[in-house]
């Protein structure tokens, strides 16, 4: 029946997710969207392996992952009870923009152009292959398939089909609304823990929710990877604005690995994330210099584990494309910069860039100023792509910059409704929560 | 609750980004209905007729073509790449090449022209398939 490998695929992420939460986050109260997640990067690093072994890939994979994960679950402590925030008519709001994305993108009525000619292509020779397929990434006319970038996507669209077993694009469309209901879902995590009151909270929510939507709409963005780099960045606020909170460092983990194994570009913005947390951490002044050193290192695990392997077989397969970047070039920027600002201006964003002038406003708070800082960072690393990249640099911005303020606004947004709020609550004193029964065992 | 100025903006910021949302859809609809606007490779979408038109076409090709074969697609260049991209997507069965990138046609078996039919002595005559013609690259021509 149509669905029931996506479902089992996505209930499989959860579970194992959840575990892989209580296990290294003991303290941390339960976070569906960090959970799903986790769930998936370790979904991701399974798949990869298989791949690099030579070992076909099977659609059980994910339900026997899900099991081990449902059953190790049953053996840890609960979770903590989570800071509660009361449904209103900004979860409204957010949930019928969900089921307009799903519904439209299960209709095939907003399915993206690179569907077909990067995410569901591959997808459909990996499943075919039962692997990822190097000599189809190796084509040396498959250049245009972007063969270098991280393959989450593609491996969560193959192993859904080969549990359907059909290549069925109306179910492989449905991950974009997951991904979206999950980035909201970060959202409105990140604003119980920024947002000063409860009306302010319910109106980010509301008009993140709605000019997502219309930004996905306009652009016809789904069955491509913006979305999981936007909610990776959701994801990452609250531990970039409470570093020492319980659960912190696995939430930062896993937003940092999730970047890195979605898009090439997630991998600068997961080293961006890593940065921004030890800049937090620093600051916030709760752990001695080797306990720092030490949690930095289980943070930045997960990424290295992600990164590694992509790393690897890039390099074993020659997959690196010449163009992705060249020598700076002040002429490029200099032509990029007019077609930078309309893509500000682009109808598709209905106005809603214009977070972007709060930007110095965010720096100014202390403890928005590392989460801001990623954003900005984020954004001037597509600066330097624009002036670097040896082609044609108008039609590149105006072609791609619209949809890469997508991984950056939302967090924006979030971090705007947080802006004038209550100071997140006072940090711990003491290690705790995440990894922290790590610590003694590492040399 | 008493409603501070900046909950006035707030609540005039959700209905601003609510109207685009309605003003996005009603676009979509417009966009999708406007004659013309899938009409070509780069254009098409899922549920586009362009793509149902060139799988049933490629795959009345399909027992044709042997596995592991490779298949040289040859296109007009404002499409070859896109079209190069849904040829392999409606047809992962087989491996593909664009002629244009390999004029050499390397390891080619066959050659799948799109629209036009080829002239090229290298090639048996051919076979229409309806969006375009299959050849089979003449043995002594093969590399």
């Amino acid at each position: 029946m149509n669905g029931l490998g996506f479902v089992a695929v996505v209930l499989s992420a959860v579970a194992l997710g959840t575990a892989l939460t209580r296990r290294f986050a003991p303290g941390a109260p339960d976070s569906l969207s960090a959970g799903f997640a986790a769930g998936l990067i370790a979904l991701h690093l399974v798949l990869q392996a298989m791949s690099i072994l030579g070992l076909g890939w099977h659609w059980l994979v994910a339900p026997a992952l899900g099991a081990i994960g449902w059953l190790w679950t049953l053996r840890s402590a609960p979770a903590p009870a989570r800071e509660r925030w009361a449904l209103g008519w900004g979860d409204g709001a957010a949930f019928a923009a969900c089921l307009l994305i799903c519904g439209l993108a299960v209709a095939m009525a907003i399915d993206n152009p690179d569907f077909v000619f990067h995410w569901g292509l591959k997808a459909r020779k990996f499943a075919l292959a039962g692997g990822l397929d190097f000599r189809f990434l190796q084509a040396p006319s498959n250049w245009r398939v972007h063969p270098d970038y991280p393959n989450l996507l593609p491996e969560l669209f193959a192993i859904t089909s080969l549990g359907e077993r059909s290549f069925h694009e109306p179910v492989l469309l449905a991950w974009s609304g997951l991904f979206f209901a999950a980035a909201l879902l970060a959202a409105r995590e990140a604003l119980a823990r920024l947002a000063a009151d409860s009306l302010r909270r319910q109106a980010a929510l509301a008009f993140i929710a709605f000019s997502v939507a219309g930004f996905v709409i306009a652009t016809e963005l789904t069955g491509n990877a913006d979305a999981l780099i936007s909610w990776a960045l959701l994801l990452a606020l609250p531990a970039l604005v409470e570093p020492a909170a319980p659960g912190a460092a696995f939430r930062l983990a896993i937003a940092a690995a999730l970047a890195a194994s979605s898009k090439i570009e997630g991998v600068p913005l997961a080293g961006f994330m890593l940065a921004g947390f030890l800049w937090a951490l620093v600051s916030s002044r709760v752990l001695p210099r080797r306990a720092l050193a030490l949690r930095l290192a289980m943070v930045a695990l997960p990424t290295a584990l992600v990164v590694a392997p992509w790393l690897a077989i890039n390099l074993r397969h020659s997959l690196f494309l010449t163009t992705n970047s060249g020598p700076f070039s002040l002429e490029r920027l200099d032509r990029a910069m007019p077609f930078l600002a309309r893509a500000l201006g682009a109808h598709s964003w209905n106005g809603a860039t214009a977070v972007v002038l709060l930007i110095p406003l965010l720096l100014w708070s202390r403890s928005l100023r590392p989460a801001t800082t990623v954003c900005v960072a984020q954004l001037a690393f597509y600066l330097w792509v624009y002036s670097t990249s040896p082609v044609d640099t108008a039609s590149y911005v105006q072609w791609s910059f619209p949809r890469l303020l997508l991984h950056v606004l939302p967090a924006l947004w979030v971090l705007a409704a947080g802006w004038h709020g209550r100071s997140p609550k006072p940090l711990s004193s003491s290690i705790t929560g995440d990894f922290a029964d790590e610590l003694p065992r590492l040399p | 609750m008493k409603l501070r100025p900046l909950h006035a903006v707030a609540v005039a910021l959700v209905t601003w980004s609510l109207v685009g949302l309605v003003g996005q859809t009603r676009e979509l609809r417009a966009r999708s209905l406007a004659p013309g606007s899938r009409a070509t490779p780069g254009q098409w979408r899922l549920a586009s007729r362009g793509r149902e038109r060139l799988e049933r076409c490629l795959r009345a090709a399909l027992p044709l073509l042997p596995e592991n074969s490779l298949t040289a697609l040859e296109t007009p260049p404002a499409d070859n790449g896109y079209l190069y991209s849904w040829v392999q997507y409606v047809l992962p069965e087989r491996r593909f090449t664009l002629g244009s990138d390999d004029p050499l046609w390397q390891g080619v078996s066959h050659v799948f022209s799109y629209g036009a039919p080829l002239q090229d002595r290298r090639l048996r005559l051919g076979q229409n398939l309806g969006c375009g013609w299959l050849y089979e690259v003449r043995p002594r021509f093969r590399r």
